[in-house]
């Protein structure tokens, strides 16, 4: 789930990571699922585990490279080249919506690196909008947080920017348009970020796994991004013939736009006719932004992919809440391990069987294959396992065990969909 | 069993009850699907008017109040989208007649009562609606019919009572578009035969065709040419009263100075009517339906500082003279000023003036001039509940993949 083209299938992506992975895990992963699988208990779990970091160091959050550093001559640099477009997604057969797309997907592609590495984004901006991107989670020199107005000019129309900054610290990221947020990640510009540790994964240490899954959760107002859209595009395509007419750019300025260097600049505005938004509200008060779809990246039940496990088998799901929603992720049959909080390992693994995963957070977990079967998993907040309010829908998928007819689960009788 | 659920959910909200009861599967969350958008819309719109005796702005025989508050409308519409993408909506709405001693539910004019199918390509409605004729260019007086005797294509079966008869009328219409832009209206219409001149007393009284321009909206005070259109319209008046009437008509709006904070436009619509052999003016009737050629011309200038619009001033003019009534002819001339209180919400005020050559004095009750000075307020305003639907000529639509919600 969740890598380059989430809006497509998927599995090719997850092959080739599959593969990397394979190479560093050895023979000892094959022999901890076996003894799972064949026993069906939980023999091998009592053993201690006494790599987990467990201490407690108060410099952990100090960024591991100078933030302010440059790139060294002989220092590797991956570069990306994203694109901003408004294109059209599909949520399920039927509902489609404008979106903004990095890379005509949504979510973006993911982005995945070793920490350490130098990463350079080249932000294209074809779209009639302003769009930075910020970088959630990592610890970017300041020039480089995307921040619009506050730390860079908004990439207009046409215009290029290029975000160069080493990736740290390691975990589970993402990274969003941080102009107007509550309209530009809400309609498609957020994507995932992983950056991999230098050393070895501790996860990986003590939960060998082969497969991973992220899965970006968010939510969407249909109607809000489709008024707020329209106005965003009507207000581009008035400054792109704007830009043909010497009298039309004199009128058109920041001040229109609603942006002022100081307090006291837009105060004196006001005073000379300026409105703002909040003042014009045409409904008396502001819509409320009511979500009507939950998506599981960018596609909602049934349309969403499943997790597919083994018997014997970890798999890690990296969790990324892209919305604006707390959602609380419950999995039927099996309790999981929470073992990574934005980005970083727990002091210890918690034990869960529902995990809150609020606005901005990532969470890492670990599901054991432990239980043979067809698995719901859906946020437990039930408003978002509904499409357009008809429930099935929404933020839901399966874990589905590939052996699981080997291990006597009648799975044609199960409906795996519906809607 | 589906499209009764969609017809109960259209004709009323109670019924909705019904509506969702007839829905066998579980539903946590109830309804919610099975309500249609609703959208109020209005506008409330009263003036103290000076000096009005002489049938200003084709306000008809009736007795009217200085306190003036005609044209002051409430519609309300219900809208779903269908299975397969296209939209189905039904509009009703009513609007205040000015005629001062007419109580008991005939100051309201039911000027909005009808159903539409709209899809990418194509439109159907039919019901009580805007004429086709009178899409073409609103004009910037304070009244929709100020000046309508050059502003509208007139109703030739109107006995001149109501000025609405000349901007409502019943319509069959099928729409044709290309790219949301070019539209082409192919109607049948029952106007209004208050005069009782048409050639049945039922049925369908006149066909036409008109074309229409609209430029995307985000760029109407931009585009050089935002909209413009022209049309014809045949109307089958009874040989009695002189035989069919034609109608050209033809206008537009023309940014002469395109912004978002000073703005200047003109409008324009002309008109030809032919075929019909009234010959002298003696009712407001004979005047709507002799040939005539006529002209309407507007310039408004629009003041929007920090792009909001916060004050207009707009000088409107219209000429016309009949082709078979020797020397019958009349202008007139508004200046009209509005100024934004708050949003929708304007101060409006206006000084009209008209006047007709002797040979139409007689169906103006013998006046030959008008004029009449207007001070009011006025409130336009919009709501939307239950929103599933965005507009179809919506800027994103325009310039991206149209979808149909
Ligand atoms: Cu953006």
């Amino acid at each position: 789930m969740g890598k380059d083209k989430p809006s497509d299938n998927n599995k090719e992506a997850l092959g080739r990571r599959e593969l990397l992975k394979l190479g560093g895990i050895g023979l000892g992963t094959g022999l901890i699922g076996n003894a799972f699988g064949q026993s069906g208990q939980k023999a091998a779990a009592h053993q201690q585990v006494s790599q987990w970091p467990g201490a407690f160091d108060p410099q952990e959050t100090h960024p591991p490279y100078p933030p302010r550093d440059r790139p060294k001559p002989g220092e590797k640099i991956h570069v990306h080249d994203i694109e901003v477009t408004i294109g059209l997604h599909e949520i399920v057969p039927g509902v489609q919506t404008h979106m903004f797309m990095f890379n005509k997907s949504y979510p973006g592609p993911e982005i995945r690196v070793k920490e350490g590495d130098w990463v350079q984004v080249n932000l294209k901006n074809t779209s009639p909008e302003f769009h930075t991107i910020h970088w959630h989670g990592i610890m970017v020199p300041m020039e480089m947080d995307g921040v619009p107005l506050g730390t860079q000019w908004p990439v207009a129309p046409n215009q290029e920017f290029r975000y160069l900054w080493r990736a740290q610290p390691a975990g589970t990221h993402f990274y969003h348009c941080h102009v107007m947020t509550t309209l530009h990640q809400q309609a498609g510009l957020v994507g995932s970020l992983i950056v991999e540790p230098k050393e070895p994964d501790i996860v990986q240490k003590t939960f060998p796994y082969k497969r991973e899954y992220t899965m970006i959760l968010s939510e969407l107002d249909t109607n809000f991004v489709r008024n707020m859209m329209s106005e965003m595009v009507e207000m581009g395509v008035q400054m792109e013939r704007m830009n043909h007419s010497a009298k039309m750019m004199r009128e058109m300025n920041g001040k229109m736009m609603g942006w002022f260097k100081s307090k006291e600049e837009f105060v004196k505005a006001v005073k000379n006719g300026y409105i703002p938004p909040y003042l014009a509200a045409r409904t008396g008060t502001a819509m409320p932004i009511t979500p009507n779809y939950f998506m599981i990246n960018g596609k909602s039940y049934p349309m969403t992919d499943p997790l597919m496990i083994r018997r014997g088998e970890n798999i890690r799901v990296r969790l990324i809440a892209g919305g604006f929603m707390p959602h609380f992720i419950h999995l039927h049959g099996h309790d999981f391990w929470h073992v990574c909080q934005d980005g970083s390992p727990l002091a210890t693994p918690v034990r869960m069987n529902t995990i809150p995963i609020y606005p901005g957070t990532t969470s890492d977990i670990v599901i054991q294959g432990t239980n043979p079967g067809f698995w719901h998993l859906h946020d437990h907040s039930d408003l978002a396992t509904t499409n357009n309010g008809q429930h099935p829908g929404g933020m839901m998928t399966m874990l589905m065990y590939e052996d699981a007819r080997e291990a006597g689960v009648k799975w044609e009788e199960v409906i795996a969909i519906s809607s | 069993m589906k499209i009764q659920i969609n017809r109960i959910g259209i004709l009323a909200a109670g019924a909705l009850t019904a509506a969702s009861q007839a829905q066998t599967q579980q539903n946590p969350v109830q309804q919610i699907s099975l309500q249609p958008q609703i959208e109020i819309a209005g506008s409330g719109l009263a003036t103290l008017d000076f000096g009005r005796e002489g049938m200003f702005g084709g306000r008809g025989i009736g007795s009217r109040s200085q306190i003036n508050f005609s044209d002051s409308s409430l519609s309300f519409g219900v809208a779903q989208r269908m299975y397969r993408g296209a939209i189905g909506s039904f509009t009703l709405g009513g609007i205040a007649i000015d005629e001062a001693n007419n109580g008991h539910g005939k100051q309201i004019f039911m000027h909005q009562a009808f159903a539409d199918f709209q899809e990418l390509r194509f439109e159907g409605y039919i019901g009580r609606t805007n004429t086709p004729t009178a899409q073409i260019v609103a004009f910037p007086t304070i009244r929709e019919d100020d000046l309508v005797d050059y502003t509208s294509v007139l109703n030739p079966f109107s006995n001149g009572a109501n000025p609405e008869e000349h901007r409502y009328s019943n319509v069959a219409g099928a729409v044709f578009n290309s790219g949301l832009h070019h539209f082409v209206n192919v109607h049948a219409q029952h106007q209004i035969d208050s005069a009782g001149v048409g050639q049945s007393d039922t049925g369908l009284n006149s066909v036409g065709i008109s074309f229409q321009y609209e430029g995307n909206p985000a760029l109407t005070t931009i585009d050089r040419f935002p909209s413009f259109g022209f049309g014809v319209e045949s109307r089958a008046v009874n040989k009695s009263f002189g035989g069919t009437s034609n109608v050209f008509y033809g206008g537009g709006v023309l940014n002469l100075q395109p912004g978002l904070v000073d703005k200047l436009d003109l409008r324009l619509l002309g008109q030809v009517s032919f075929g019909n052999d009234t010959n002298t003016l003696t009712t407001l009737n004979d005047t709507y339906r002799a040939d005539q050629e006529s002209i309407a011309l507007s310039l408004r200038k629009l003041y929007s500082p920090f792009g909001k619009p916060a004050s207009q001033i707009a000088l409107t003019t219209g000429m016309k003279r009949y082709s078979k009534v020797p020397n019958a002819n009349s202008y007139g001339v508004a200046l009209s000023y509005g100024k934004s209180l708050g949003q929708g919400f304007d101060f409006v005020s206006q000084i009209g003036y008209e006047r007709r050559s002797s040979a139409m004095t007689s169906a103006f009750g013998g006046h030959s001039d008008a004029m009449v000075l207007q001070f009011g307020l006025s409130f336009n305003f919009g709501s939307t509940f239950n929103q599933s639907i965005g507009p179809r000529r919506s800027p994103t639509n325009l310039l991206h993949q149209y979808i149909p919600n």
